[in-house]
């Protein structure tokens, strides 16, 4: 605590935006008692804005008569004055602006010093920050000059700022059959006021090729077009993600790729006070795929009853030897295969795949599973049993169809 | 766009014919209002000779026990009598019998107090003074002026839990006897209301004003219902209350005169939705009153296009002030709606030169002067915003004698030195010799 006398002082303002004043509208018709006289002192007054005189959205730009929240990501913007308390001059005015953090001690400002300070003079430093953590900051000024003797003297003030948290981001995530990962990620504004959403995007990591489904076909944001979020809202965003080639063709690499990518949000509220976020790695919960897996990599929707179709999948050798396999094919109640059951496959080598054809009948038609495919490892005697490959819709024959 | 009623009269004194005309169709047009069947019910009970319950009935009575005095307390007394006996410039002088034309004197010279004190007076020859709430009592359109310019002045001079319980009898003026139906002895066959227009509005935005705006929203939307079915009739060529057939010429003027009111409804529904937040909403209203035939389209777009700013959605703003630029709106409005722009992209430098480039070209215009110092104050350059601000009030002192700007005025001084105080002092001083009465929250600000 500061006891002695001091030939300065100091002030610090924290900068926020200013609002719009308007004035309190309040009109008459020419009918009414007091004529125009109402209307009149309305237009004369200088918040109201010419010819949108009764809407309360002005022009007249008002500093912040009340104390803002501040929150993560936001830029901590505050006025610091130091100005003379005596009549004599001051020398060698110096005014250094640091913030602690739980953290850290971050220099804001360090100004050369002011070599002589009249009675009417200040010294002004605008300070600007954007702040990266949660929690209390204290605001450290230090003002260190010289009296008429000549003698150093110094004194500090210390401002106390919360750093509240604006955003509460959850995700969830999804692996695809088809190695794609889909990520929802859900935004809830936790400030007091309502905020419009300036970006949202997912930056992936380098192994994913990412997809924004938040767009309709024609390129508009199923948001509509506003974009404001009030307190306590929630919006959710949806991004699939595509291995690139290199990974797909590498389980083992594939199954460890677990960081996802950042989500980079930028957000403006009041008269464009701006708050950017970034979270820290997005991890997606590693997929087992074991040594041997195979999977759909062609397979039609629809299928029609009793018509031959073709599907596609993928057998890839995760191990570290080569694998001899014979490959059965099991009729169910569903489907009847075309095909042979009990052939060899050629030996596929350590981290490689190959690509298989199937070929079968639906039998009875709505939401079929494909099931019945077996592949023994014939050194290991070893039987991989694959029941749920895939789903197809079987439909009627069209004629049929038209005369139900 | 706001009072085009009243445009060609702007400069002439109002005269007794403005105010009280002749009864005719511009008085049916004017008066006109849907009651509720409830209220329909009572003129019918009424015709029977029966008394309708007393909660059908509006009694209403002073509730300020005294005068309003001037504000000023005590340290302004000590530091600058003069400003006292500024004040006191617009009070009733003692012995003058209270009448309508003194109470637009008061009005006229801004003695708002003053004038809050002759309606009381006005009101107890009407025996809706004090000690009177809760009395039956006759209501005609003159008392019910009276509590209008009351209750609005109560508004203007901030003390809004007064206007709010003298108010309260009122309701939203849908009780039958404020309709002319319900003294069929004393107008004939007159039908509508005898309360003005413009109270029914004021008593919808009260609760907004003091501080319920969900309340003022449900009750604006239902005069904006009401309006809609007499827009309907009228259209159908109907008389407001699709009573009667109306003639043409009686058509268009009440068709323009009820658009204007539906559009001042709609503009206090954007006013009440921007002050519970609901952006959206305001946004919605605003897109919808700028698609109306005749709208002044470059004003409510460069309004959407602040409005935008506040949510902070900077893109949009910039193609509603775009837009609103190209339909006609002047450069001084161009460049003032760029500077906000600049602001909110942070760019206070830039801001300062916008305003400075409209500030040639309309050098008097205190809003200019005063987003030029707030600019310099954040590119942190106090003395000269502080400055800019003082000239402002030298150079138009009824004007820059606002208490925004004071505010901000006061803000830069508290920034500036520990001599502040004293630098407030001479602003009131100067407050007083322009301004008959004295905000409230100045006040605060200057003893702070």
């Amino acid at each position: 605590m500061e006891t002695e006398e001091h030939l300065l002082a100091l002030k610090v303002m924290r900068l926020t935006r200013p609002t719009l004043a308007s004035p309190l509208p309040v009109t008459c018709d020419s009918k009414d008692l007091p004529g125009n006289l109402l209307n009149n002192s309305l237009q004369q007054d200088p918040t109201a804005v010419p010819g949108s005189e009764t809407i309360a959205i002005g022009q007249f730009l008002l500093l912040p008569q009340n104390p803002v929240n501040i929150y993560l990501g936001e830029t901590f913007s505050s006025y610091i004055c130091v100005y003379s308390e005596t009549k004599q001059n001051v020398y060698n005015v110096s005014v250094k602006v640091d913030l602690q953090t739980s953290s850290q001690r971050l220099p804001l400002a360090n100004n050369p010093p002011t070599s002589t300070l009249t009675s009417d003079q200040t010294v002004n430093t605008v300070i600007q920050h954007e702040v990266k953590e949660i929690g209390t900051h204290i605001l450290v000024c230090e003002v260190s000059y010289q009296n008429s003797a000549g003698i150093l003297l110094s004194f500090r003030k210390f401002f106390k700022i919360q750093v509240l948290k604006p955003l509460d981001v959850k995700t969830k995530f999804y692996n695809a059959e088809n190695d794609d990962v889909y990520l929802e990620a859900q935004v809830q504004n936790i400030t007091s006021g309502p905020i419009c959403l300036e970006k949202v995007a997912l930056d992936a990591s380098h192994l994913f090729k990412v997809t924004c489904l938040n767009m309709t076909h024609t390129g508009e944001s199923i948001f509509g077009k506003v974009t404001l979020l009030q307190p306590q809202s929630i919006s959710q965003y949806l991004y699939c993600l595509t291995p690139n080639e290199k990974l797909i063709s590498d389980v083992k690499s594939l199954s460890g790729a677990t960081n996802i990518g950042k989500l980079d949000i930028v957000w403006r509220s009041n008269l464009g006070e701006k708050g950017r976020l970034q979270t820290s790695q997005l991890q997606r919960m590693s997929p087992d795929y074991g040594d041997i897996k195979l999977s759909i990599t062609e397979l039609p929707n629809f299928v029609v009853l009793e018509e031959l179709f073709t599907f596609k999948c993928k057998l890839v050798n995760n191990g570290e030897r080569t694998v001899d396999f014979m490959l059965y094919l099991e009729n169910t109640e569903n489907i009847a295969w075309c095909g042979i059951s009990g052939k060899k496959l050629d030996p596929l080598p350590p981290h490689s795949h190959k690509a298989l054809e199937f070929k079968c009948i639906p039998l009875v038609p709505g939401l079929r599973t494909l099931s019945g495919v077996k592949l023994v490892d014939t050194f290991l005697k070893r039987t991989y049993t694959y029941d749920e490959l895939g789903q197809v819709y079987v439909v009627l024959p069209e004629g049929l169809n038209n005369h139900q | 766009m706001f009072f085009e009623v009243s445009v060609n009269l702007l400069n002439k004194k109002p005269s007794i014919t403005d105010i009280y005309p002749p009864n005719g169709d511009s008085d049916r047009n004017s008066d006109a209002w849907l009651p509720m069947e409830k209220t329909k019910r009572v003129f019918f009970v009424t015709k029977l000779s029966n008394t309708p319950d007393l909660e059908m009935l509006t009694m209403p009575g002073v509730l300020l026990e005294e005068d309003i005095e001037d504000e000023m307390g005590e340290p302004i007394i000590v530091c600058c009598k003069e400003a006292k006996a500024g004040c006191k410039r617009g009070s009733l002088t003692a012995g003058l019998s209270p009448t309508e034309r003194r109470l637009r004197e008061l009005i006229q010279v801004g003695a708002y107090g003053a004038a809050i004190n002759h309606t009381a007076a006005l009101l107890a020859l009407y025996g809706q003074g004090r000690g009177k709430q809760g009395h039956r009592t006759t209501h005609s359109p003159q008392s019910l002026q009276i509590w209008y310019i009351r209750i609005a002045l109560l508004v203007k001079i901030k003390s809004f839990a007064v206007a709010q319980a003298e108010a309260q009898p009122f309701s939203q003026l849908e009780k039958p006897d404020i309709f002319y139906q319900y003294y069929p002895e004393l107008y004939g066959n007159r039908t509508g209301s005898m309360a003005s227009f413009n109270f029914r509005l004021l008593l919808a935005e009260l609760p907004m004003i003091c501080g319920k705006p969900k309340d003022s929203l449900r009750k604006l939307f239902c005069i904006w219902a009401t309006i809609k079915r007499m827009l309907k009739n009228l259209k159908q060529g109907l008389c407001e209350d699709g009573s009667s057939s109306i003639s043409d010429t009686d058509k268009t003027n009440s068709l323009k005169l009820w658009t204007i009111r539906e559009s001042k409804v709609m503009y206090s529904i954007v006013n009440c939705s921007c002050s519970i937040k609901d952006y959206a909403l305001a946004i919605e209203m605003l897109v919808h009153l700028c698609e109306r035939d005749g709208a002044p389209k470059h004003v409510l777009l460069s309004a959407l296009g602040r409005l935008h700013l506040q949510t902070g959605n900077i893109s949009d703003a910039e193609v509603c002030f775009n837009e609103s630029s190209h339909c006609g709106s002047n450069s001084v409005r161009g460049l003032v709606d760029k500077g906000l722009l600049a602001i909110a992209q942070n760019n206070y430098e830039e801001a300062y030169v916008c305003f400075q480039q409209a500030n040639c070209l309309d050098p008097s215009n205190i809003m200019i002067l005063n987003n030029m110092s707030v600019s310099l104050f954040h590119a942190g350059q106090t003395k000269e915003a502080i400055a800019v601000l003082e000239s402002a009030i030298s150079s138009k002192p009824v004007g820059g004698v606002h208490e925004s700007l004071i505010l901000n005025l006061c803000t830069l001084y508290d920034m500036q030195s520990s001599r502040g105080i004293m630098k407030k002092f001479a602003l009131l001083r100067q407050m007083s010799k322009y301004s008959a009465d004295a905000p409230t929250t100045i006040l605060e600000k200057l003893y702070g």
